[in-house]
């Protein structure tokens, strides 16, 4: 008996040994089989250690989603224009591939002039203007499948007059035509040949022009990079950027501690970052734009079609004591207006009052004397949904409003409020920090959910659709920021959206990590994340 | 034996048939589409039906069904849809990290739990059998992800002995990243192990063929190995059975805190994005996997008992 025991065991032992064996095959991007070298930073080599939150497997920028996918393309690809580095702001906008560009009187057509001598990585060539010409035409390309398409909807056509020429064509003059060719989502620039030579492989093989060149991932664990040494800003300072995915927090804090990890995202809550603060190996960073979040009132269905109704809802929150104490000061702010207040043309209009006494007198009048139940409405499981949608539930019922909530999976929650079955949405996003994508995607009738040319209007809301496509053609950028100013204040007279909560991004790095602009500070991220560029280094 | 042997794995087949319909069909009535979750929620309507006619989610679920069950009997999962790779390419990359990990923390169990439930029986209601009972206890009691933190904190950040995270690069480096993973769940499967096999020596202690051989005058050692032991091995295998089948689809907790890369973080990313192929064949896998290792319990419960081995 105890022989067939040891037996058995020696076959356990034996198979964990062989599989251990097995796990080693990993998918290389490049033909030549690097050393494989530790991921701590025990060996000599610069190499800087990301903690990443979730997968990353779709690495092509025209299909990479907002969060981590979008901090790896980000380091690989360039776009024809970009932000300072570390900063979100319109009005600072420079040049990435593009030496100088200019545009007509009447905003229609955008020229771009390319820089000289900008080198495709693993061999692919000079950068010309027919690749930047590709690149947008193949995300404008139904066929791609691209959730970005949509944005170049104004686009008519796109020339490559010379080799570092390239032109716009635009149906409607849209003065924020820069955003669109940031070097984010669609705008990135991609190389035609390397994605047919990719063949099936196009989502792991990203060939870009930027300071870091795409080395290795491996499903469910990691992305590897390597520095570009002919990138044409100059030579990276680090070796090698490897992207761990690390789904636990608690693992996260742990390996940066251990200092495994030297970047890493922290969590918005007050508790955690005080208590992260004590450690002195530590630097935490608050990033705007910050996610602004509010509640979305359908106007076209009762009983939220009676103002007084939607004006009960907007001053029976408590918004402050949400934000100072909920959440707390450094994760969170209190909303600036109904478009965040670092966006060109925010007005800073201003969040409602609490004054429950009045929603209650409000709600006399509409005839609700009795209390109100509202229909049911759905909410995700997302805990940064659930939070906010539970506090907003119970202030309400101070008021005498019931608002019974269904909880559903988060891709459920987005898909039914696409299909117009909340009449209370909450949302939070960021967008391209710009008053028109705010409030085209939100406040503009043709945008409203349930139609076929529908985005995230969930109020139906359509009083300041003449005033949107008026700026949108306004070059000058006073005139403009002054339209944007009085859409905002109708839209805050309306009643349909209740701004309730800014909350920042955390953001958590080791002292010895120089991220090499802004002064070593980052103040504004598109990408959720750290940028990691050429000049980011690690000090001894 | 034989005979029995292949009446118990031509009995597999249609248990599989019928468990892979299931998750079709049961996948078919999730609610939202793929397409509306990869294209994200500020993508127009005509974006995610030319995305919908382009992933062959447009025709009737029937068709759906026969083309799915004319490639799983080529063994063809298809591509993600997610990220257009290849799913078997995806599997077979991350099915050897989820066996290791399986097989290491059983190993341990057995190892840790079998010895320490015979002791506990043999000294029962002792002093070191309520110690023994008590740590089983807490061991049951502890869920995984809690004792994976803790060894973390203690055996990577206070004594810094081991890595906190990542699967290693090569042979050595892979048994070393193993090693607080394989224990945080195989400590709490040995508390299972060793309350089982205390219980079940229990049992057959004063059934009267212990008496007879005691009375024999066969040494006390002998009769707990020879006569106790085997026969208390049943409950035992098929309880490790039953772990090792939750092991290898649930490690995602185990895999997350030790940011390691495996089938269960495989399959929950798959349901987050409606990956439908993906899902499929990790499902369809756990499946075979379960209904393997149930053969193989079988067939081992005829090994340990020759009462069962049929005629």
């Amino acid at each position: 008996m105890k022989r067939k025991i040891n037996i058995i065991l020696s076959i356990l032992i034996a198979a964990v040994i062989v599989l251990s064996g097995c796990t080693e095959q990993k998918q290389s991007g490049t033909k030549e089989t690097s050393e494989s070298k530790g991921t701590s930073n025990s060996s000599k080599e610069k190499a800087i250690n990301v903690a990443m939150s979730g997968e990353a497997e779709k690495l092509d920028p025209h299909f990479a989603s907002p969060v981590n996918e979008v901090t790896i393309v980000q380091t690989i690809f360039n776009g024809l224009v970009k932000f300072p580095t570390g900063t979100v702001d319109f009005e600072k906008i420079e040049g990435d591939l593009a030496e100088k560009w200019e545009s007509n009187s009447d905003a229609t057509q955008w020229t771009f002039h390319l820089k000289k001598g900008v080198k495709w990585q693993k061999g692919y060539g000079e950068l010309t203007s027919e690749d930047v010409k590709w690149s947008f035409e193949r995300v404008m390309d139904e066929k791609t499948g691209s959730p970005w398409r949509a944005d170049y909807d104004n686009v008519a056509n796109i020339e490559a007059p010379e080799q570092y020429t390239v032109v716009f064509n635009l149906k409607q003059p849209d003065a924020s035509f820069l955003l669109k060719v940031l070097n984010y989502h669609g705008g990135m620039i991609v190389n035609k040949k390397a994605i047919e030579d990719a063949g099936d492989k196009f989502m792991t093989s990203p060939v870009g022009t930027g300071p870091f060149i795409f080395e290795e991932y491996s499903p469910k664990d990691k992305v590897v990079l390597i520095k570009n040494k002919d990138f044409f800003k100059g030579e990276p300072k680090l070796e090698k950027v490897i992207l761990k995915i690390m789904t636990d927090p608690t693992a996260v804090e742990i390996a940066m501690d251990k200092g495994e990890i030297q970047l890493g995202l922290g969590i918005g809550d007050q508790l955690w970052i005080d208590k992260r603060k004590e450690n002195k190996d530590l630097v935490l960073d608050f990033t705007t734009p910050a996610l602004l979040w509010g509640i979305h009132l359908n106007m076209s269905k009762p009983p939220l079609d009676d103002i007084r109704v939607r004006e009960a809802i907007a001053h029976a929150i408590d918004i402050k004591t949400y934000v100072n104490k909920v959440v707390g000061k450094d994760a969170a702010s209190l909303p600036t207006g109904n478009v965040s207040a670092v966006y060109f043309g925010a007005a800073k209009v201003g969040a409602y009052d609490y004054d429950p006494e009045k929603s209650k007198e409000l709600l006399k009048e509409a005839g609700y004397e009795k209390g109100l139940t509202l229909p049911k409405q759905y909410i995700s499981t997302l805990n940064s949904y659930l939070d906010i949608m539970v506090y907003v539930q119970d202030q309400l019922r101070k008021v005498g409003i019931e608002m019974p909530l269904e909880k559903v999976e988060h891709a459920t929650y987005h898909a039914n409020a696409r299909k117009d079955l909340n009449n209370i949405a909450l949302y939070g996003y960021v967008r391209a920090p710009h008053a028109d994508t705010v409030l085209t995607q939100f406040f503009y009738g043709p945008s409203t959910v349930g139609t076929p040319t529908g985005v995230t209007n969930y109020s139906h809301y359509n009083k300041v659709d003449k005033l949107i496509e008026q700026a949108r053609v306004e070059l000058d950028k006073t005139k403009a920021k002054q339209i944007y100013k009085e859409a905002q204040e109708q839209i805050k007279k309306d009643f349909i959206y209740v701004p309730l909560v800014e909350t920042n991004t955390v953001l958590v790095r080791r002292k010895e990590v120089d991220l090499g602009y802004n002064q070593n500070k980052i103040k504004g991220t598109m990408i959720y994340n750290y940028y990691i560029d050429e000049n980011t280094d690690l000090k001894d | 034996m034989l005979k029995y042997s292949i009446r118990r794995i031509l009995l597999t087949i249609p248990t599989i048939f019928i468990t892979i319909s299931v998750i079709f069909f049961v996948l078919r009535i999730l609610p939202s589409d793929p397409a509306s979750v990869i294209l994200g929620d500020n993508a127009t309507p005509e974006a995610i039906q030319a995305l919908r006619e382009k992933l062959g989610l447009n025709t009737s679920v029937w068709a759906q069904y026969l083309h799915f069950l004319q490639s799983m009997i080529q063994a063809d999962f298809g591509n993600s849809i997610a990220t257009g790779r290849s799913v078997s390419d995806q599997i077979i990359s991350l099915l050897p990290y989820t066996l290791e990990l399986t097989l290491a923390s059983i190993l341990i169990a057995v190892i840790i739990g079998v010895p320490i439930g015979i002791y506990s029986a043999i000294k029962r209601n002792s002093i070191s059998d309520a110690l023994v009972r008590l740590f089983a206890l807490m061991g049951i009691s502890m869920p995984a992800f809690f004792l994976g933190i803790l060894l973390l904190l203690v055996f990577s950040l206070k004594i810094p002995i081991f890595p906190s995270m990542g699967a290693g690069e090569n042979f050595v480096g892979n048994l070393y990243h193993l090693a607080l993973p394989a224990l945080s769940l195989g400590l709490i499967e040995a508390g299972i192990v060793m309350r089982i096999t205390r219980s079940s020596m229990l049992d057959e202690v004063n059934r009267d063929y212990v008496r007879t051989a005691k009375a024999k005058g066969i040494p006390k050692k002998m009769v707990i190995s020879k006569h106790i032991l085997r026969n208390s091995l049943i409950p035992v295998v098929t309880v490790i059975g039953l772990n090792m089948t939750t092991l290898i689809s649930g490690a995602v907790l185990t895999e997350a805190i030790f940011s390691r890369p495996g089938l269960g973080s495989l399959a929950v990313g798959a349901i987050e994005t409606r990956d439908y192929p993906t899902l499929q064949a990790c499902l369809v896998l756990f499946c075979i996997l379960v209904i393997f290792v149930n053969l193989i319990v079988d067939l081992s419960y005829s090994i340990l008992n020759p009462r069962i081995r049929p005629q």
